[in-house]
């Protein structure tokens, strides 16, 4: 891999309580989604979303070196993983509000049929809180959105960490969805 | 709400478990098993409601992984835009993939200054169009602005054929936007910069297009005020559309300004303004009043400027320039000019108002009668010249190779000596270049003003579309079409006020041409069930049908339903039927010989007494008319080569129907009696009349457009680029073998592929362009990757030649008689031709010829020189295609195919010197593939399927040349035949396969049959074709294809 701080290493530390390991793992995953970014500029034929869905996700899986990860840890993997993307976006959306941006900021919504006319980063921030609330009331079910919302994982990978049949995963997600749906639309 | 307390999280598990209860049952059930579960809980009962009113929408909540939105918020903010000095350049930044309202951005057209120009699709109505953003300096005032879209709309309005037609204006957040027709060319100005300047039939072509449009606006009372060669797009045609009518006068103000303060502003901005101020005339440089007048000046410096190569005005600031426009004369065009050009050329440009053409329309008359004395005497210096300059481009394949392209090049720059006698090489030049030789091309034509051309609706097809029929109902507000989508072909209906059309047949089996009953209340169509075709009837509103008859034949069309209730009227086979719906009986109307007459697409009038068709004179397809009892028919066209589709009009004096014109069929008006045709639509896509409203004043017509382009995508990483944008098929990339270059074939409108530019795109870089040569087919690059090699069309032979790589020393190697091969006439995925290929080390290429009925293979010196024939063929039933050199260049392997009576056989041979050897035969089909490295085996796809229907069922074989039998190495269905592609090295294949409804590409290892996904394609209505390898094996380019179709009407039709 790259000639960067490993980062499989800094997300076993932070996994294990470093929290110092996330000042140096933040920069990274932001350089990454930067990359990410141009390379979706790329693609040049829009509406080929699928496509770039699994490219993105693909190398975001990159960046963690699996070989270094025993498989005991896999899941305990993909689960930090899930938490450092949603912390480091969450983070950055707050700042984001808090900055204020001028008219250039364009808008990507989080939900792709309806184009919800709102900032992204309050829908985060929205979505963050609506999570946590979540969490009070069914941990699974937070989990199961922050694995395959922020960790990308599909069905069946959310339901091989979390030790649960697909189906489980599948009903679950579902009423989530529609849940928060609704907490941010109120 | 829930609260976070022990029975909060007790409340939300009967929360879940209730929402999943409801879930199971229908919408109607839901209530009363609310009312019993929650037992007065209303709380919860409002929570579940909620929830079950939110899910439908929620499906789509979260659906993409966050790091999908982040990475497109963040390629969001990558494009941000850049001020360019190359007005043409495209904007650094890409916007590619946003959307602005149904706008979906494909590519960068340009920027200009007042802002970008992207093609982008129109996903409501699946067309391009050309968006304009403007920035918010030159929107701000919200007055200057509304002013602007009055003037704009109306200019639209004026439906001419030289003016670009805006569709749409508005705002989505910051961006003002404007949506125009996009037009498929380029600027005036991409044009000059290549060509320096024109021929002064070309420049007068031109600039007699753009006085028309300009004599349109100004009866309009409208001024143009921004005439610039940035301004004038030149389309593929050679039609010429000007743009952004009236944008100047909403940046005018801030150009002054800028102007004015000339030392504060950028370089680049400092450009921009100049390049409007060049072409500002004396009024406007001194803030005068402005008039039509004005746009004369304008349109005097543009013409100056085509005729030398520089402004007639110069200065390097904008007070120079301004200081020039007000006081120095221009400098005579040229010693050798003729007298009269010069003084129309000086007149538009004189300082006072008052010593200009008055008016564009006395400017354009002068324009006029110059085009036709210097074409009078440049007929006459031809004639005198004859014999030097005999053959032209039109029949490029039999003359001479002196009068080829680049020869005739070293002509169009001697601009003056057209008068000597070279005008008859500059003719040719422009003719290649499909420009018109004289304005308005060879289609003189009034223009109704006031027309409007509305889009009804619009859809992406596969290769159903031609059974897109329409029928407007007695009411004028509804018209039913049969649409076809995913293989299945039903019948909607559409309000014409708006609203979604709605599926009425919706059924397994092919449902097409409805007709409205008189009364409005029934469809009839004809449905194709199981091979039988019968006629139904539905009610208009939607319901169960009744099949009223099962007719002997496949009918092209209902013809119309007759006024008194009664009968149908159809066509089979080029004949008029009437079916009497109460005994279903069947009346033939026509006695028309099937097999020997040529008439073709019946029209029926209003009063079921005349006939409307087509039949062909001298070749040209005319529209006719003659009485349906019998009587003396009257020709209605007399102009064209093809006039198809007529539809009567309620008169009977008139019939609208579809007019190839300049390469593209327009819709068009003719009378019976006493007037000229009149040209309605002057668009860039083939369109076709189908129906006209019962009070004859809307016509509905269908546009389609077939579009295929090029990617690029590379193995290792799986990304994919586009490496060709635009409306064109472009068709069969072959890799130069540095794999550097790519070059292939671009196509206009229709399904003729065997004749289109053959350009070379250079994959590094900025993706410079070469055009290689006008007209050709088929592009192969050599090895040494100097020269390419391809076939042209000419009549109704094809020629082998070669061109170099730069585009010039075009060489014909085969005269005629080469075959073309049998499945290129075909679209979508058919279109892959392999007629012939070059030896490993460049110097000989291995093709067909067909003499005296006999097909052989041939190879021949690649620089000329004598043929060797390597095939035997006494037999004129076989037919030979796709020779194939082994690696070490001593074995040729071809295919024998012989159709004949009963089921088709496929021979595969291998010749050799002194040798020549059938090393496989089966029934079917075969596609060649290609040598093992060592050149001991040969590979074949294979298919046992002799009725040839895309995707099929296909093995992979090996041919040893020393053992007998063929080794099956893998075998795959749901596979297009034509897709097949060997690597270079022999061990990997890949192939375009349509398993789940999507064209997609797909890779095999022949080592191990291992095999992966590498394309993916969502759209079912993409497919994909051309597959070709890279020669260094990391790429595969190939195009995807596609067919826009769209209902559209002409309202206002007096």
């Amino acid at each position: 891999m790259h000639a960067l701080p490993d980062i499989t290493q800094l997300l076993v530390a932070w996994g294990a309580g470093d929290a110092a390991a996330l000042e140096q793992l933040a920069p990274l995953v932001q350089a990454e989604l930067q990359r990410i970014a141009r390379h979706y500029l790329q693609q040049e034929r829009p509406g080929q979303l699928l496509q770039t869905t699994a490219l993105v996700n693909e190398a975001w899986l990159r960046l963690i070196d699996w070989r270094k990860v025993s498989w005991q840890n896999r899941a305990h993997f993909f689960s930090v993983a899930a938490q450092l993307m949603r912390r480091v976006l969450v983070d950055e959306a707050r700042e984001r509000q808090s900055f204020k941006r001028g008219g250039a900021a364009l808008r990507v919504s989080l939900s792709s049929a309806a184009d919800v006319p709102a900032e992204q980063g309050a829908d985060l921030l929205a979505l963050d809180l609506a999570l946590d609330q979540l969490a009070a009331l069914d941990p699974r079910k937070s989990r199961i959105v922050e694995l395959r919302f922020f960790g990308g994982l599909s069905v069946e990978e959310t339901a091989e960490v979390l030790q649960v049949s697909p189906r489980t995963v599948m009903r679950e997600w579902s009423f989530a969805q529609t849940w928060l749906f609704h907490e941010l639309s109120k | 709400m829930i609260n976070e307390s022990e029975s909060g999280v007790d409340q939300f598990k009967r929360l879940e478990r209730l929402y999943h209860a409801a879930l199971e049952l229908t919408a109607a059930e839901r209530p009363a098993f609310l009312n019993q579960a929650c037992a007065g809980d209303e709380a919860l009962r409002r929570e579940v409601e909620a929830l079950l009113t939110a899910q439908p929408q929620a499906g789509a909540f979260l659906a993409a992984p966050a790091i999908e939105y982040e990475a497109r918020r963040r390629a969001a903010q990558l494009v941000q835009l850049t001020p360019g000095d190359d007005q043409s350049a495209a904007p650094a930044l890409s916007l590619i993939g946003r959307s602005i309202n149904q706008y979906e951005i494909v590519a960068p057209l340009g920027r200009g200054g007042m802002g970008e120009v992207w093609l982008a699709e129109d996903t409501r109505l699946h067309r391009k169009v050309a968006l304009k953003l403007l920035p918010a300096q030159f929107t701000h005032d919200a007055a200057r602005v509304r002013r602007f879209e009055q003037e704009a709309r109306a200019v639209s309005a004026l439906n001419h054929p030289h003016i670009v037609t805006l569709f749409d204006l508005g705002q989505c957040a910051d961006d003002y936007f404007m949506a125009t027709e996009f037009v498929d060319g380029r600027t005036l100005r991409a044009h000059l910069r290549e060509r320096e300047r024109l021929p002064v039939n070309e420049a007068l072509a031109i600039v007699t297009q753009v006085a028309e449009a300009l004599g349109a606006t100004h009866a309009a009372g409208i001024v143009h005020r921004d005439i610039k060669p940035e301004n004038v797009m030149l389309r593929h045609d050679g039609y010429v559309k000007v743009l952004d009518f009236g944008l100047a006068k909403i940046g005018e103000n801030l150009a002054l300004q800028d102007a004015a303060g000339e030392t504060q502003s950028s370089i680049t901005e400092a450009g921009a303004v100049l390049g409007t101020v060049s072409y500002m005339s004396p009024e406007q440089a001194r803030a005068l009043r402005i008039d039509a007048r004005t746009d004369i000046f304008s349109l005097g410096i543009v013409f100056y400027e085509l005729l030398t190569g520089r402004l007639p005005f110069e200065g390097t600031t904008a007070g120079e320039m301004f200081a020039s426009i007000l006081r120095s004369e221009p400098l005579p065009l040229g010693a050798s000019a003729p007298e009269a050009l010069q003084r129309v050329v000086l007149k538009a440009l004189a300082k006072e108002r008052d010593a200009r053409y008055q008016t564009v329309a006395e400017f354009a008359g002068e324009l006029k009668t110059l085009a036709q004395e210097l074409e009078f005497q440049a007929r006459l210096a031809d004639s005198e010249n004859k014999t030097r300059l005999s053959g032209g481009s039109a029949s490029a394949a039999s003359a001479p190779s002196t009068s080829s392209l680049s020869s005739v090049t070293g002509a169009r720059r001697a601009v003056w000596k057209y008068l000597l006698g070279a005008a008859a090489a500059l003719f040719a030049v422009v003719a290649g270049w499909q420009l018109l030789i004289r304005p308005g091309g060879n289609f003189e034509s009034e223009v109704l003003p006031g027309l409007k051309n509305t889009p009804v609706d619009g859809w992406k097809t596969g290769p159903e579309f031609n059974r897109l029929l329409i029928g407007i109902a007695p009411d004028g507000h509804t018209i039913a079409f049969s649409k076809g989508e995913h293989g299945q072909t039903d019948i909607f209906v559409k309000q014409l006020n708006g609203g979604e059309p709605h599926n009425v047949t919706n059924d397994e089996w092919t449902d097409y041409s409805p007709i409205w009953s008189p009364n409005g209340q029934q469809l009839a169509y004809v449905s194709t069930r199981n091979g039988r075709n019968e006629i139904w009837l539905i009610p208009s509103l939607g319901g169960p049908g009744q099949m009223v008859k099962t007719l002997d034949g496949t009918p092209r069309w209902l013809t119309r339903w007759s006024r008194d209730g009664r009968r149908i009227f159809y066509e089979i086979q080029r004949n008029l039927f009437a079916l009497e719906l109460s005994s279903g009986q069947v009346t033939r109307l026509t006695t028309f010989d099937n097999e020997a007459s040529d008439k073709d697409y019946f029209a029926l009038s209003a009063d079921e007494l005349w006939l409307a068709y087509s039949q062909s004179v001298d070749g040209a397809q005319q529209i006719w008319a003659r009485p349906l009892a019998g009587g003396a028919p009257i020709q209605v066209t007399h102009e064209g080569e093809e006039n198809l589709y007529p539809v009567w009009l309620p008169d009977g004096e008139r019939v609208v129907y579809s007019s190839k014109r300049n390469g593209i069929h327009q819709i068009c008006v003719a009378w019976l009696k006493g007037r000229k045709p009149v040209q309605l639509t002057f668009g860039p896509e083939n369109l076709t009349p189908w129906d006209v409203s019962a009070d004859g004043r809307r016509i509905f017509y269908v546009s389609s457009k077939d579009e295929a382009n090029l990617f690029l995508h590379d193995l290792a990483s799986g990304t994919e680029r586009q490496i060709s944008a635009n409306l064109l098929l472009n068709l069969f990339p072959n890799f130069a073998p540095d794999g550097q270059a790519i070059a292939f074939q671009q196509v206009d409108q229709g399904v003729n592929f065997s004749s289109g530019a053959l350009l070379a795109i250079e994959l590094s870089g900025a993706g410079k362009t070469t055009r290689l040569v006008v007209n050709g087919f088929d592009p192969r690059w050599s090895p040494t990757g100097e020269r390419v090699a391809f076939l042209r069309h000419s009549g109704k032979s094809f020629s082998l030649w070669t061109v170099r790589r730069d585009g010039a020393d075009e060489r014909q190697l085969v005269e005629s008689n080469v075959v073309p091969g049998s499945f290129t006439q075909q679209t979508y995925n058919w279109t892959q031709p392999q007629q012939f290929s070059w030896s490993p080390d460049g110097r000989q290429l291995a093709y067909c010829v067909r003499q005296s009925k006999l097909m052989n293979v041939v190879v021949s010196p690649a620089e000329g020189g004598l043929p060797v024939m390597l095939s035997q063929n006494t037999d004129a039933e076989v037919s030979l295609s796709s020779p194939v050199f082994s690696p070490d260049g001593k074995q040729l392997a071809y295919l024998a195919q012989r159709s004949g009576e009963g089921q088709r056989q496929c021979q595969v041979w291998a010749a050799a010197a002194g040798s020549n050897r059938m090393i496989f035969q089966a029934a079917g089909y075969v596609r060649m593939l290609g040598w093992s490295v060592t050149g001991r085996e040969f590979y074949i796809g294979a298919t046992e399927q002799t009725r040839f229907a895309a995707p099929l069922e296909m093995k992979l074989l090996r041919l040893s040349l020393e053992r007998d039998k063929p080794q099956t190495v893998t075998q795959f269905s749901n596979v297009y035949f034509s897709s097949l592609a060997l690597s270079p090295d022999a061990k990997q294949l890949v192939f375009v396969s349509r398993q789940s409804g999507t064209d997609e590409v797909w890779q095999i290892a022949l080592a191990d049959g291992k095999r992966k996904r590498v394309s993916a394609n969502v759209d079912p209505n993409v497919f994909l074709s051309g597959l070709t390898w890279s020669p260094q094996q990391n790429q595969l380019c190939f195009t995807k294809q596609s067919n826009t179709t769209s209902i559209w009407m002409i309202e206002h039709f007096k």
